[in-house]
């Protein structure tokens, strides 16, 4: 569960054109789609966990994002915001949406089980244990700081492709992520 | 990444522990409600189809539209139940599967035996299962929807199914509830028309049934 190295580089310089492309063709057919699916199918799953959804959750609300973004895809205007912040939009919706209905738990607390190949037990155990620590701390931030450093560090977006998620200028929020660092730091200060 | 020189040891611990692993099972999951999407999208069906078929399971249609099929073919398991098989490995399939009560009802018309095996009702979805038997030949499910106590017709969705598997095909379907709505038992599910060698054959398998609201 180590980072990795590729969300390091904000999506707009990576995918987006291609993105485009795939939107629009995608309105007639279902092999475009497909390759968006494929595209972010990962991004999409991984800011609903980071966001505090349970594994079962966040694999139906994933689900539930293509299948909503399959029935609008005709809106998709291509442009400079991208396809990402789109499809992270209504992820962003349908996770409200569930929590609405029912909200599973505060935030997320349970651990992950070790998969085969991967760290071994006494690693995984102190990976698991430092997440349900960091998750712990990040719910008692205000919910648009935690989406935007999910979104940051979850995703990999960039500042103006989070803006275009919750609704902000790129500048706006900078400030927000520097805020909300700022204010993890503190909570983590706190806790030692 | 780094937002400010002073925070760069709290971004190093989010970068190392707010990444999630999709694991193999649960990316099935999601693969099969997404293919299922993609195969009942009136946009992508052959224009012939558009106006008369109501959804798509079957391998052969996922094949037909050029969608790469993980259906049986990626999540076959030795032996079991063509529903074990069909659910076997996916979590929230198998989430469905076991909150579902069973009901165990047959219908058998024009030589076509339909069972209704399970259901479960969610806020989102009333989920059947249904698998269809034929005396000779194939068949797969063509058309159905659902029914509640309050007249509210659910026709839309999204399932999975297997294909015909040696003369029976089962399906696995979650109607969708529209936005705003509740819907009540006792419900009807109505299979109006069956799949035979790729031609719609109308036939009446109609079944009535209850099962609690269930959370997802």
């Amino acid at each position: 569960m180590e980072f990795t190295p590729v969300l390091a580089a904000p999506l707009e310089t990576r995918e987006i054109v291609g993105d485009d492309r795939l939107a629009i063709d995608a309105r007639r057919d279902p092999a475009a789609f497909a390759s968006l699916y494929e595209r972010h199918v990962e991004r999409v799953f991984r800011y609903l966990r980071a966001r505090g959804a349970p594994e079962d959750l966040a694999a139906d609300l994933t689900a539930t994002t293509f299948e909503r973004a399959l029935v609008h895809i005709d809106r998709y205007r291509p442009g400079p915001a991208g396809f990402a912040p789109w499809l992270l939009r209504i992820a962003r919706n349908a996770y409200i949406d569930a929590g609405r209905r029912s909200r599973p738990t505060a935030h997320l607390i349970e651990a992950d089980l070790p998969a085969a190949g991967g760290p071994s037990p006494e690693e995984a155990a102190i990976a698991s244990e430092e997440r349900r620590w960091l998750i712990a701390l990040l719910a008692r931030l205000p919910d648009v700081q935690q989406e935007a450093l999910a979104l940051r560090f979850a995703v990999g977006l960039s500042s103006r492709e989070i803006g275009e998620v919750i609704g902000k200028s790129e500048e706006a929020t900078k400030k927000l992520l520097t805020r909300a660092l700022a204010a993890l730091k503190e909570s983590i200060r706190h806790d030692d | 990444m780094t937002t400010d020189k002073n925070n760069r040891d709290v971004e190093a611990v989010l970068a190392r522990r707010l990444v999630f692993d999709l694991p193999d099972g649960t990316r099935r999951t999601i693969d099969r409600r997404v293919e299922a999407a993609i195969a009942v999208d009136d946009r992508y069906l052959p224009r012939a189809l558009r106006q008369r078929r109501r959804f798509a399971l079957t391998p052969r249609m996922l094949v037909g539209l050029g969608v790469a099929s993980i259906l049986l073919a990626g999540t076959a398991v030795a032996g079991g139940t063509l529903f074990d098989r069909l659910v076997g490995g996916a979590p929230l399939l198998e989430n469905v599967w076991d909150r579902a009560t069973d009901i165990g009802q047959s219908v058998t018309d024009a030589g076509y035996t339909v069972t209704l095996e399970k259901a479960a009702v969610d806020p989102e979805r009333v989920w059947v299962a249904v698998s269809v038997t034929a005396a000779a030949g194939t068949a797969d499910v063509w058309d159905m929807r659902v029914t509640d106590a309050n007249d509210v017709v659910l026709t839309g969705g999204t399932g999975v199914g297997t294909g015909s598997v040696n003369g029976t095909a089962a399906v696995l379907f979650g109607f969708q509830v529209p936005d705003g709505v509740t819907v009540n038992g006792p419900f009807t599910l109505e299979v109006t028309a069956l799949d035979v060698a790729g031609q719609e054959t109308p036939g009446s398998w109609l079944f009535t049934f209850d099962t609690p609201l269930t959370p997802r």
